[in-house]
């Protein structure tokens, strides 16, 4: 790139691309143009696969911008961790496809392939930011793992907690344990790794090394709203609100992917090609400062 | 007698007040860091250190004892006669611990033998935590070396061995002992102030560095390092930023050019750090760090604003 508005010019057609998904799905998700022309099955496929896009997005440009740091390097076991979360969760999405495929008409066995991923990559999340907080608070180095360690059992006790709280409501009527369990650890895994990740954020600020964590707050937000209904909150509300709600959710969902691709983009350009407002940006970084 | 760098390649001449201050305006002309040393008589001499070409002290020196003294005093010390001359120039550290050792007093004396005493010292000094200016003399070299809580601070070591400066002692070895002089140093001094200030601001540097990169990785420190070092070069400073070290080799012979130098440095550093990590995660970094220094350096970093606030946007 010899051009001094090429990585700028690349960001910015990125993002452009990034709003343009987002227009298209949630046109394709309300107006729903291919149920009539060609089935509802492949309205919703059309809109999985532009999820999928965004998911593998922020994947392919992890790798690019985790390959920015030297093996033994304390950053990129942070950023290494986060990338195998989001490639689980591209796993979990490709999975979700050829489930739907096969059972589309029926309902889905209650443990499958999909929920392994979202498991792995919730596991996989909670190493990144775990890595994350030990790095800025290095006092952590002597009891960090106790102190992970506690954050996980009281998760995953207060799973244990609702799910009870789910049982005695009724609400997991038909489910066997197990399945409600792993469904009521989503939100609990969400609520957790959306507050550390909002911690995140807060301490980097308006630092370029907060944007990546954004996705993950947007995650715990559309999650939260699918929760919401899932534990019935669309009583009192009207159709319209409901749907505009499941519309927003599944937007944010998908732009928590976006956020995190272009968060990838532009730090890995910024550490190929230096700060875009920097004296001396114009050209690429020369191999003595690069390597 | 306070020797300085005998072994340095230097212009010797008998000749007058007049000689003397020739040999000062070339120095100045070249923008040198070096000394003009007059021995006005068997017990006496008058050293001119100069900064860069700019005049850091005048000094008379009778025995061990060092007294300042103005730049009018000089031909009149001189009496008029032809004196033997000597000047050299040499590189910013070596001008500016002769400046500090100038400055000084020399307390204790030491005699180091072999390996062996030479790690005792270094053990016993370790424990007492001194903090110092210590002058090695062997036979054929001298150099500098500056204790800080005990341990030596690399940065600071200078020898001139062979007539090259060094920034390392050569080991000590048996036959040719080592004479040491540790200095008390005046707390008031410019050279003290300078030196304060440059220990602090490159130990706090340092280790703001060691952490950042701990956090980012090796490549967002090189483009720290390729930016803070642009932006030195205009400024013509002997600082260089390399990897996660500050090397200050510039000779600051007032603290107020010292602090600016730091300031302007220190706030390119907290610039580009709080569009990487935040203003916060700086602060945070910053105030780690800063805590770290000792209390002496601390104020002589807080009497200039060089704190951590001063650097967060």
């Amino acid at each position: 790139m010899k051009s001094s508005l090429k990585p700028v010019t690349t960001l910015w057609l990125t993002t452009g691309a990034s709003t343009l998904l987002l227009v298209v799905y949630a046109w394709i998700y309300w107006f729903e143009p291919l149920t009539e022309t060609a089935s509802e099955y492949i309205n919703d496929k059309v809109l999985d696969v532009l999820t999928l896009a965004a998911a593998l997005a922020a994947a392919c440009l992890g790798i690019l911008y985790t390959s920015q740091f030297k093996a033994g390097e304390p950053p990129r076991r942070v950023w290494l961790a986060f990338l195998v979360g989001w490639w689980c969760w591209v796993g979990g999405e490709i999975a979700g496809l050829v489930y739907d495929y096969f059972y589309w008409y029926v309902d889905y066995p209650e443990f499958t392939v999909i929920d392994i991923f979202w498991l792995l990559g919730y596991a996989a999340f909670s190493l990144s930011l775990f890595l994350q907080f030990r790095l800025i608070y290095s006092r952590w180095k002597k009891n960090g793992l106790l102190f992970f360690a506690a954050i996980l059992a009281v998760s995953l006790l207060t799973g244990l907690a609702l799910t009870e709280l789910a049982l005695a409501t009724g609400l997991g009527e038909g489910y066997s344990w197990f399945s409600l369990y792993v469904a009521v650890l989503y939100p609990v895994f969400d609520v957790t790794e959306g507050l550390a990740a909002l911690w995140l954020a807060f301490l980097f600020g308006r630092g370029l090394w907060s944007r990546p964590w954004w996705g993950l707050i947007a995650f715990a937000i559309a999650d939260g709203i699918a929760i919401y209904f899932w534990i019935g909150g669309y009583h009192g509300l009207s159709d319209g609100a409901v749907n505009g709600l499941y519309l927003f959710s599944d937007i944010l969902y998908n732009a928590g992917y976006l956020v995190v691709a272009l968060a990838f983009l532009m730090n890995f350009l910024i550490l190929r090609f230096g700060r875009f407002n920097a004296s001396h940006r114009t050209e690429e970084l020369p191999t003595s400062v690069r390597e | 007698m306070l020797p300085s760098y005998r072994q340095a390649p230097a212009n010797q001449f008998i000749g007058s007040y007049a000689y003397l201050d020739s040999q000062r305006t070339l120095l100045s002309i070249d923008q040198q860091t070096g000394l003009i040393e007059a021995q006005v008589d068997q017990d006496q001499k008058i050293v001119i250190l100069l900064a860069s070409g700019l005049t850091a002290g005048v000094y008379r020196i009778t025995g061990e004892d060092v007294s300042s003294m103005i730049n009018a005093e000089v031909p009149e010390t001189m009496g008029g006669r032809d004196v033997p001359i000597r000047s050299l120039s040499m590189p910013d550290q070596a001008g500016r611990m002769l400046w500090l050792a100038f400055e000084s007093k020399a307390a204790s004396h030491y005699q180091i033998r072999d390996k062996t005493e030479w790690g005792g010292w270094l053990r016993h000094v370790g424990e007492e935590k001194l903090s110092g200016l210590v002058q090695v003399v062997a036979d054929d070299w001298d150099g500098f070396i500056h204790m800080r809580q005990g341990e030596i601070n690399s940065l600071e070591t200078i020898a001139c061995i062979d007539g090259n400066f060094q920034q390392r002692l050569p080991p000590v070895e048996p036959g040719t002992p080592w004479s040491l002089t540790v200095f008390t140093i005046a707390p008031g001094s410019q050279a003290y102030q300078c030196y304060l200030l440059r220990s602090g601001a490159t130990y706090w540097a340092n280790s703001f560095f060691s952490r950042y990169q701990e956090l980012v990785g090796q490549r967002l420190l090189d483009l720290l390092n390729r930016e803070l070092n642009t932006l030195i070069q205009p400024w013509q400073w002997k600082i260089q930023l390399a990897g996660t070290t500050l090397l200050d080799r510039h000779f600051f012979h007032q603290s107020g050019m010292a602090a600016q130098a730091y300031r302007a440095l220190l706030m390119e550093v907290g610039e580009q750090t709080n569009a990487m990590i935040g203003s916060a995660l700086t602060h945070r970094l910053l105030s780690e760090t800063y805590a770290s220094l000792v209390p002496d350096e601390q104020l002589a970093l807080q009497s200039h604003a060089l704190v951590p606030t001063a650097f967060v946007q």
